[in-house]
């Protein structure tokens, strides 16, 4: 029975229908920039760091063991798990996801041979594209959806696809952006995660800039799996695809020129985890960030880097069932199954929107 | 006395601030309180306002250049009021443009005459400045209410030991409907929240 809320209205006004997780088509947007990130300025490069460009060649690294104050004692990770579970008609008939989704980061720390949850955040957002929509309603269902205790959904506003790369009716880069947004508050979790406790030396899953624009005193470092962008000169990539586990690149510093980075100056080096005759040469590898400034201070000292990584060849995942074993820290590993528990099932969470919404499957079939 | 202002406003209204209570302070129920209407209007300009009112049957004189293009428009024909906005802004933005036309409503009326045209380009005198910058105070106090941004600030310290202003703003932002930027302008004018 329609109850005549402000949701309620909102839904019905604009056709809202019920969609699900259907498989991303062929055509798949690249993430367009949100409403925080800016024109990216060209990135600083300097791979003359530890030895010239031309004479890049593959590190082994060394067995001596790491000082207490060279190895992280907490690991962040963030997740978000949602998707699309209505589509809404703007006035001028573009079709607009809304994505459900829990977004959500913990913080775990060793102690002794074990880790300790020592903090944990968990929300429920609806995100989608609400420029299209007259505030005065967008204001009203954003007041109806936060206050209903089975729900207490925050609308994300998420920001507009690039329109002079993609028609206002393609559904997936209002997808993609709604996405990119969610994530987008992931990140932020994961911020207060480390701000929670930032005397404690912590790994992070991903880059730096993401968790913090300026880092404190304590070690942080970064360990990002997926490499999309290319950082490397040929000879570079040569070395990289050559590595051994247990090897590395040279350290290089990397400045981003926009938000993006965040401007944050890292020294990063690619880590050869894993390998084997069935992995692919681009697989295996992650790419390691410590803040620039944490690098200087230690003197510049390529044993930090090289008894780091260490650490981390020693903490890696060794769980053959586990997908990305080959790229995945334990400790990482550890902090996600901590995390993904504690998430609401997505069909359960877009029932009771359904419901608050006034729709039922024979209704709208 | 702008805040001063607000808080009898609220009191007019009922609207009270409830800190246990989420999301967007109810902008669109203080427009009927001052007999104004509000309108989001595609590129909007002088020649468009003048569509639009000339539609409604209003008489009206000559506001100069059809195609000077607009960032807000105040209009007012005896006690009733309009007020235009552009709509091919953000949502977040149009929000707190029809937050600050009010505020001008709220403000200047006896000030302004029969309109209050803005620009989007600021060239404003001195005057038109002060008046400018008092608005966007009123929209800032209205719709990011200092007992909410304290509130939340005291729940984000108090459940996870730290208040990171960046993290604070996104968060109140989309809590109370308005842009990431304006949030964290307001956030620093309150020192609320750690850089």
């Amino acid at each position: 029975m329609r109850d005549g809320t402000a949701a309620d209205r909102f839904f019905r006004t604009y056709q809202a229908q019920f969609v699900g997780a259907t498989p991303v088509q062929p055509f798949v947007p690249p993430p367009d920039a949100d409403d925080e990130s800016t024109e990216e300025a060209t990135p600083q490069i300097d791979r003359t760091v530890e030895m010239p460009e031309a004479y890049w060649k593959a590190i082994a690294l060394t067995e001596q063991p790491a000082n207490e104050n060279e190895i992280p004692k907490r690991f962040i990770d963030g997740s978000q798990k949602g998707e699309p579970v209505l589509c809404i008609r703007s006035p001028q008939g573009y079709p607009i996801p809304m994505v459900l989704s829990e977004v959500g980061a913990v913080a775990l720390e060793s102690v002794g041979r074990t880790f300790e949850r020592k903090f944990v955040a968990l929300e429920r957002v609806l995100t989608f594209y609400a420029d299209p929509f007259p505030w005065e309603e967008v204001e009203a269902l954003s007041l109806d959806l936060l206050n209903r205790p089975e729900l207490k959904l925050r609308i994300l506003p998420a920001a507009p696809p690039d329109f002079s790369k993609h028609s206002p009716f393609d559904y997936e880069a209002m997808r993609s952006q709604a996405h990119n947004r969610a994530q987008r508050e992931m990140e932020m979790m994961e911020r207060l995660a480390l701000a929670s406790a930032k005397d404690v030396p912590t790994l992070v899953d991903g880059p730096i800039h993401r968790v913090t624009s300026k880092p404190g005193a304590k070690l942080l470092v970064g360990v990002v799996k997926t490499h999309p962008t290319n950082y490397l000169h040929d000879q570079g990539w040569r070395t990289l695809l050559n590595l051994k586990p247990g090897q590395r690149t040279p350290v290089f510093r990397y400045e981003s020129g926009g938000t993006g980075g965040g401007n944050l100056p890292v020294a990063t080096w690619y880590l050869k985890l894993a390998g084997g005759p069935r992995l692919a040469p681009n697989w295996g590898y992650v790419r390691v960030e410590v803040p620039w400034g944490q690098f200087v201070e230690r003197g510049k000292d390529f044993g930090f880097i090289d008894r780091l990584s260490r650490w981390l060849i020693d903490a890696r995942c060794r769980a053959s069932s586990y997908a990305r074993m080959p790229v995945s820290l334990e400790p990482i590993v550890r902090a996600e199954e901590a995390l993904k528990p504690l998430f609401t099932p997505t069909g359960l969470l877009a029932n009771r929107l359904h419901r608050t919404a006034g729709l039922t499957e024979m209704e709208w079939e | 006395m702008i805040a001063e202002t607000i808080a009898q406003l609220r009191q007019d209204i009922g609207d009270v601030i409830d800190p246990a209570r989420r999301g967007p302070v109810v902008l669109d129920r203080y427009f009927p309180e001052f007999n104004l209407r509000h309108f989001a209007v595609p590129q909007l300009s002088i020649g468009r306002v003048v569509e639009h009112l000339l539609r409604e049957g209003n008489a009206i004189d000559d506001l100069g250049d059809p195609a000077r293009k607009l960032a807000g428009f105040l209009f007012f024909a005896g006690r009733a009021g309009t007020a235009f906005i552009n709509a091919d802004e953000p949502l977040t933005r149009r929000r707190f443009s029809a937050a600050h036309e009010l505020g001008h409503a709220v403000l200047h009326r006896q000030s302004m005459g029969n309109y209050l045209a803005e620009d989007l380009i600021d060239d404003a005198d001195e005057a038109e400045s002060q008046r400018e910058r008092e608005a966007n105070a009123f929209a800032a106090e209205l719709l990011m209410p200092e007992e909410i941004c304290r509130e939340r600030a005291k729940e984000l310290k108090s459940q996870y030991g730290a208040c990171p202003r960046g993290v604070l703003a996104y968060r109140l932002a989309s809590e109370l409907l308005v842009s990431k930027q304006a949030m964290d302008y307001r956030l620093r004018k309150l020192e609320v929240g750690h850089a």
